[in-house]
């Protein structure tokens, strides 16, 4: 170890090697990825953003949503009967049985963020599919549910210790006589009588977080069946897979 | 009469007052005088970093559990200021401060004045420029989303063009070297001045300038955070605890071996670890990478017996100099930091401290543990030596100890138990996850004390820098003399 | 008492740079620096997934995530076609279920397929069947392979439903919890049904 050249050989061998095992062939195997058709539909999977949703992105990359909120379902295991008995698939795992997810996230789940901005802490609930968390809700109302909690989280998520995001929004005092639901996204704080209307920064980042779900089959992942159904003849049988798309 | 040359196992010290003494004395005081310009450049624009990222951290952590504090304010959202806290701390403290000691250590190393002081100067000048840009542009709502990058892109190149003149100034003085020996520091310092600038171009090429689709971003961006960590601050802090340790206690660092085996093992899995199981990435890349996240826990077990038997073959039974107290604490808080983290790789340990603020624990040990303590012990032992002055408030630096060790604790064991206790919750789906913030509250709470500790005992060394600094420029130490050092003839070995 | 290096305002006269001793590599860390890398060519082997860019835990194998793929309600008709290929069914039945005249009887418009209930053919297809048969008017005198060891419940229930779904067929779909309960009822029978006995329990068992 006296001598510099060997040490800066040992040092250029180890730093090739690392960068071919984690960047070059990571490359190759991910980054080369594309869209898939879903079965049973004419869509590709995942579909570009519209344009609002992509512009809520930004927002949520700039306010640095994922340092507390992760984009990754886990499914720690298999159902047991499924090694031995060719049951059908079945995940486990926290995140499953929170409703977080109907399947773990995979990989092409992600083709479409630029970045990619999958989170590591869970200071509060994972995101991957919060855009179909309540179903029975219209769309507008679901918006508003978002808006509302970004501005003032502990209204509409008891015991949330999410800062709220006001800066997101403006206060406008309610004229005399005017209707206060000229905004369709806009409310009225009771107790300090102040219209809140949100920027077009919230609303951007309302129609994103409407728009994140995942729950589409895929070869690597595919979605479990209901449960009770076993040999259901429903449609056409679909081909047998040959293996992932590339 | 020839100098007794360093290096040489065994060799005692001239007599004091001997012809010889004086020569040795005036070559090590020429040599720190020709680093002045840079080097507490650097040690000032780190500790500035130190203070402000702190603080950040403090707001921060504030913000978890008062999240009514700041909410009008978009610059201080707490998805902001927590990025900002980390880019200071890192970018702007650990890099500074490790390039610092890495230039005054192979100057003193190789017996040979620092070769384009100036020129590193003015980089250091040009890489606080940019950390400064960096910072507020990220509080500001530019930040690129990737974790470890998120100053904005036009940064990138402003720090690589800083970096460049200081690490070749760096390679160009080594080469210089009168002592022709490697000392165990020099292998450290080769490996992270070489590694950095290949990791951050990387990842800067493919991550910001022109971004790889999907999830490869994932994988890179974590082996670029991993490698930061283990191949650039790691190696600068080790490099330091192994030059000053011995230096302090005043014997020779015990094993040769130890720290071989340290070296290549922490070259081989710090460049492969770093992404965990449960990442939605295909699960060969998770199990190398956990494999070697394991491995870590070799040099660190090597480093803690190198140090340990070293310190205690040491002249004094107890610390007896700030400066080695800080070293220690680095050092320990670099061995714990490293248990914990080689634990949450460990599958059955990762399954329940998975995405919690478990990871927050050994990431404050390592950077306000380890790289800052070390550093700090650092500077308190060569500032002195560059201005010729001790410092200004010699009671300061035992409070600035007293508060990084209570607050690294306290912070520590919260947020560790704090995560534990989460992921727990976490993986009870029956628990809501209002529950669930309930029961990391009180935690971060106490982490948010402990974070308040850690800034005071930061502001604290950043007013001991200053007053001693200012009191250094007063004592009518004209600005020519910073200069000076450049023109006097670069030696070693001056017989007498 | 030593001069503290840290207060000295210059370097003192005993200030020398550190020096490295040969102390030796404890024997215990290289021991576990061996372990280590046998434990982590094991790890690694068990958990790569065999380097395949679409496996992701909690799946082990390409093979895995075949059978995964393979299993969902609508494509238990693939499933059953393709073990009536590969498991040796088409060889005596044919491809298009009318067997050979004389020799193998058909499953197209088979009384015994197209029984409501579907007891007796899994019993045949899990012991097999020796002697005389009579299907659709003619009689065959032939032997039938037992695939009791052969095929799981859900295979036996996949053939079977695609067997009373092909070639015109349309009897009721077999559940691989059918099959498991008779199973489970004849563990006991070791030889082949003699066709004649079969008649003798009713369809419903």
């Amino acid at each position: 170890m006296n001598r510099v050249s060997f040490i800066f050989v040992g040092l250029l061998c180890t730093l090739a090697v690392s960068w071919w095992g984690l960047v070059l062939v990571p490359q190759f195997h991910l980054g080369s990825q594309q869209p898939v058709a879903v079965p049973g539909s004419s869509q590709t999977y995942p579909a570009p953003r519209l344009g609002l949703a992509t512009r809520g992105q930004e927002v949520y990359r700039a306010n640095g949503c994922f340092y507390c909120h992760t984009q990754q379902v886990r499914a720690t295991g298999l159902a047991p009967e499924f090694q031995t008995t060719n049951a059908i698939v079945r995940y486990l795992g926290a995140d499953i049985e929170r409703g977080w997810g109907q399947r773990l996230s995979v990989a092409r789940d992600y083709l479409r963020d630029q970045p990619v901005m999958i989170g590591s802490r869970r200071v509060g609930p994972d995101l991957t599919n919060i855009g179909m968390r309540r179903p029975n809700d219209p769309v507008q109302a679901n918006l508003l549910w978002h808006l509302r909690h970004l501005y003032d989280p502990p209204s509409v998520a008891e015991g949330s210790a999410m800062p709220a995001h006001r800066f997101l929004f403006d206060q406008r005092r309610v004229q005399p006589g005017q209707s206060v639901n000229t905004n369709e996204l806009a409310w009225v704080d009771l107790d300090t009588r102040l219209e809140i209307v949100p920027k077009p920064e919230a609303v951007a980042l309302a129609f994103y977080l409407f728009s994140l779900e995942v729950n589409v089959p895929l070869y690597e992942a595919p979605l479990p069946a209901p449960p009770g159904v076993t040999a259901d003849l429903s449609a056409s049988a679909a081909p047998l897979g040959n293996g992932p798309v590339p | 009469m020839t100098l007794v040359p360093p290096g040489t196992p065994g060799s005692t010290a001239p007599t004091a007052g001997s012809s010889s003494a004086d020569g040795h004395r005036r070559v090590l005081a020429q040599i720190d005088v020709a680093c002045r310009f840079p080097v507490i450049l650097l040690f000032s624009g780190a500790l500035l970093w130190l203070a402000v990222g702190t603080a950040l951290a403090l707001v921060s952590f504030v913000e978890l559990h008062a999240g009514e504090v700041l909410a009008n304010c978009a610059w201080l959202a707490y998805g902001r200021v927590r990025p900002a806290a980390w880019n200071s701390v890192i970018y702007g403290f650990a890099s500074q401060a490790g390039l610092g000691v890495a230039l005054w250590i192979i100057c003193r190393l190789g017996r040979v004045s620092l070769v384009g002081a100036a020129a590193s100067g003015t980089a250091a000048l040009f890489w606080n420029l940019g950390v400064c840009v960096g910072v507020i542009g990220i509080l500001a709502g530019y930040s690129t989303g990737l974790e470890g990058l998120e100053m904005p892109g036009y940064v990138g190149p402003i720090l690589f063009l800083a970096y460049l003149p200081i690490a070749v100034g760096a390679l160009v003085t080594f080469h210089a070297r009168q002592e022709r020996g490697l000392y165990v520091s020099h292998w450290f310092l080769l490996a992270g001045l070489f590694w950095f600038p290949w990791i951050y171009s990387t990842a800067h090429l493919l991550l910001v300038c022109k971004p790889v689709r999907g999830a490869a971003q994932i994988v890179i961006n974590g082996w670029f955070l991993n490698n930061l960590r283990e191949l650039w601050l790691t190696p600068l802090g080790l490099a330091a605890v192994f030059y000053f340790l011995p230096k302090l206690v005043q014997r020779p660092l015990h094993s040769r071996y130890l720290a071989m085996f340290t070296f290549w093992l922490l070259v081989l899995s710090g460049s492969w670890g770093g992404l965990s199981i449960g990442l939605p990435l295909p699960r060969w890349i998770t199990a190398l990478s956990t494999a070697a996240s394991l491995g870590m826990l070799l040099p660190v077990l090597a480093v803690a017996v190198n140090c340990y038997r070293t310190w205690r073959a040491g002249a004094c039974a107890k610390p007896c100099s700030p400066a080695l107290s800080f070293i220690l604490g680095g050092t320990a808080s670099y061995v714990l930091a490293g248990f914990l983290r080689a634990a949450d790789a460990f599958a059955p340990v990762h399954d329940i401290t998975r995405l919690t603020c478990f990871a927050e624990a050994y990431g404050l040990l390592t950077s306000f543990g380890f790289v800052t303590m070390v550093f700090a012990g650092a500077i308190y032992l060569v500032l002195p030596r560059l201005t010729r002055q001790g410092w200004a408030a010699p009671a300061l630096v035992k409070a600035h100890w007293l508060l990084t060790i209570f607050g690294l604790a306290l912070g520590t064991l919260a947020l560790a138990v704090g995560g534990v206790l989460q992921g727990l919750a976490l993986n009870d789906p029956a628990v809501a996850f209002d529950q669930v913030s309930r029961t990391t509250a009180p935690f971060l709470r106490a982490a948010s004390l402990a974070v308040l500790l850690l800034a005071l005992g930061h502001v604290a060394f950043l007013y001991n820098l200053s007053w001693t600094l200012i009191r250094w420029l007063r004592c009518a130490v004209p600005m020519r003399a910073l200069l000076v050092a450049e023109s006097e003839p670069a030696t070693g070995g001056v017989n007498s | 008492m030593k001069p503290d290096p840290a207060r000295t305002e210059s370097p003192g006269p005993d200030e020398v740079e550190p020096t490295v001793g040969s102390g030796p590599l404890p024997a215990w860390l290289v021991l576990l620096a061996l372990v280590f890398f046998y434990w982590a060519q094991v790890f690694v082997d068990r958990h790569d997934g065999e380097f395949a860019a679409g496996v992701y835990s909690p799946f082990t194998s390409l093979r895995d995530l075949k059978l995964a793929n393979r299993e969902l309600g609508r494509n238990v008709l693939a499933l059953g076609r393709e073990l009536f290929t590969t498991k040796g069914c088409l060889a005596c039945h044919q491809a298009n279920g009318q067997g050979i005249p004389g020799q193998f009887p058909p499953l197209a418009g088979s009384e015994w397929v197209l029984a409501a209930e579907p007891g007796r053919i899994i019993r045949i297809a899990l012991n097999g069947a020796l002697g005389e048969i009579q299907v659709k008017g003619q009689t065959y005198n032939n032997v039938m392979f037992p695939l009791r060891e052969l095929l799981t419940d859900e295979e036996l229930a996949a053939v079977l439903t695609c067997i009373r779904k092909e070639w015109g067929n349309n009897a009721p779909a077999v559940k691989p919890e059918r099959v498991k309960d008779v199973r489970e009822k004849t563990k006991n029978q070791f030889t082949p049904w003699n066709p004649a006995e079969l008649l003798n329990v009713p369809e419903e068992e």
